[in-house]
């Protein structure tokens, strides 16, 4: 299957600077020209690879993955209903993985399908304190083409404990590291994580920004087209 | 085939078999509705939705589903009160919800319909969705070519 070039690091680099209003005249709109071209509206979000110690890990990352991509724009199918079309599939979560991206195309709709490998979620136990080791990388992949559009690793230790010396220190921190290793505090972990990585995303068509940066990426296209004499093909989300 | 064999949500109710009872949790979660709309506490109800999903993904209890479901519930009624469209995927997932937690199929396809009007691109998901409700075998199925649209 043929794979587009890996233009994530520098899309995300040159949207910042987009979106923080200093794009110079001569903006080179490149990378993000492209990302748009694949037209990624709706997303699919698959069951994340674990590969962490900690069995719930998927559960927490499932349960926060959809409202930052919400914001960010998206169109995302519920990931509880597109398990249970797996499921009804006769699809295993561990092969989910397997599917030919252009199915979720064709039967979906899905513009892109979003794969997630937990590589990280353990947690440290220690007397003093006590911590959470995450880490998490992201692919996004054009369902039509097969190819990876955006990637991301996001990674983040939480450390808990330290209320100084003498008993009363002592019991603070253990009954601090209980509460850090309470699963409940994972999930605002989890959706801080995924925030952040999809914060470097472009915007999807519904966020508020993306006409705004449509039209400068337009603007460029046609800049470029006139400069080779050609015709710029235009966005097609 | 039998929908309950494997659900990737352990004990989702939708996975079930479809035979998920309209017991007293599920009304007791549409109760919890009209308590939080009283209450006006629902400022970030679309924030609050990691915390039910996950709460019902672990404890995978009728209970757990029902307070997720209505928590998309009232998300419908503050975006209706408000005049404004609710985020991708809520009509959907509380439709789906509705149809199969609550047994009431009627109500939940119109939810599944809304959420086409409202996210055009979601038909082809919806469509699957629908096919499951009514326990259709092909729940993938190729959609039919537009008129004047060569098939493949």
């Amino acid at each position: 299957m043929k794979r587009r070039p890996r233009i994530y690091p520098a899309l995300a680099l040159l949207w910042a600077a987009a979106a923080a209003g200093c794009a110079a005249p001569d903006q080179d709109y490149s990378d993000l020209s492209d990302y748009y071209r694949t037209a990624p509206k709706t997303i699919l979000v698959l069951p994340a690879r674990n590969q962490s110690t900690d069995a719930e890990a998927s559960w927490f990352y499932m349960a926060t993955v959809g409202e930052p991509l919400v914001e960010r724009g998206y169109y995302v199918m519920p990931v509880t209903l597109v398990s249970e079309i797996l499921t009804r599939e006769g699809v295993d979560p561990g092969a989910a993985w397997d599917i030919d991206p252009a199915r979720a195309y064709d039967y979906l709709g899905a513009d892109a399908i979003l794969y997630v490998t937990i590589e990280e979620w353990d947690t440290f136990y220690a007397v003093m304190a006590s911590s959470v080791k995450v880490a998490i990388d992201y692919r996004l992949v054009d369902t039509r083409t097969g190819g990876v559009i955006w990637e991301h690793r996001g990674a983040r230790k939480v450390t808990a404990g330290g209320h100084g010396q003498g008993l009363v220190g002592l019991l603070l921190d253990a009954a601090e590291s209980a509460i850090v290793a309470t699963t409940i505090d994972y999930v605002p972990l989890a959706a801080g994580l995924n925030a952040e990585a999809f914060s470097t995303l472009p915007p999807g068509a519904y966020h508020p920004d993306y006409p705004a940066l449509r039209q400068k990426i337009e603007a460029w296209e046609k800049d470029k087209a006139r400069e080779s004499g050609g015709m710029g093909s235009g966005l097609d989300i | 085939m039998e929908a309950t064999s494997k659900s990737a949500f352990r004990d989702h109710p939708a996975g079930m078999g479809m035979k998920a009872r309209a017991g007293k949790p599920f009304l007791l979660g549409v109760l919890s509705v009209f308590v939080l709309l009283l209450s006006g506490c629902a400022a970030d109800d679309y924030d609050d939705c990691d915390d039910s999903l996950y709460e019902a993904m672990k404890y995978s209890t009728e209970e757990a589903w029902a307070a997720h479901t209505a928590l998309l519930g009232l998300i419908l009624v503050r975006a209706e009160e408000n005049g404004v469209q609710p985020p991708p995927g809520v009509a959907a997932e509380y439709g789906f919800n509705t149809a199969l937690i609550g047994e009431d199929v009627e109500k939940g396809m119109e939810y599944l319909d809304q959420e086409i009007q409202w996210y055009p691109e979601s038909r082809l998901f919806i469509e699957a969705l629908k096919r499951l409700i009514a326990g259709e075998e092909d729940v993938l199925a190729m959609p039919a070519a537009e008129d004047g649209e060569e098939e493949p």
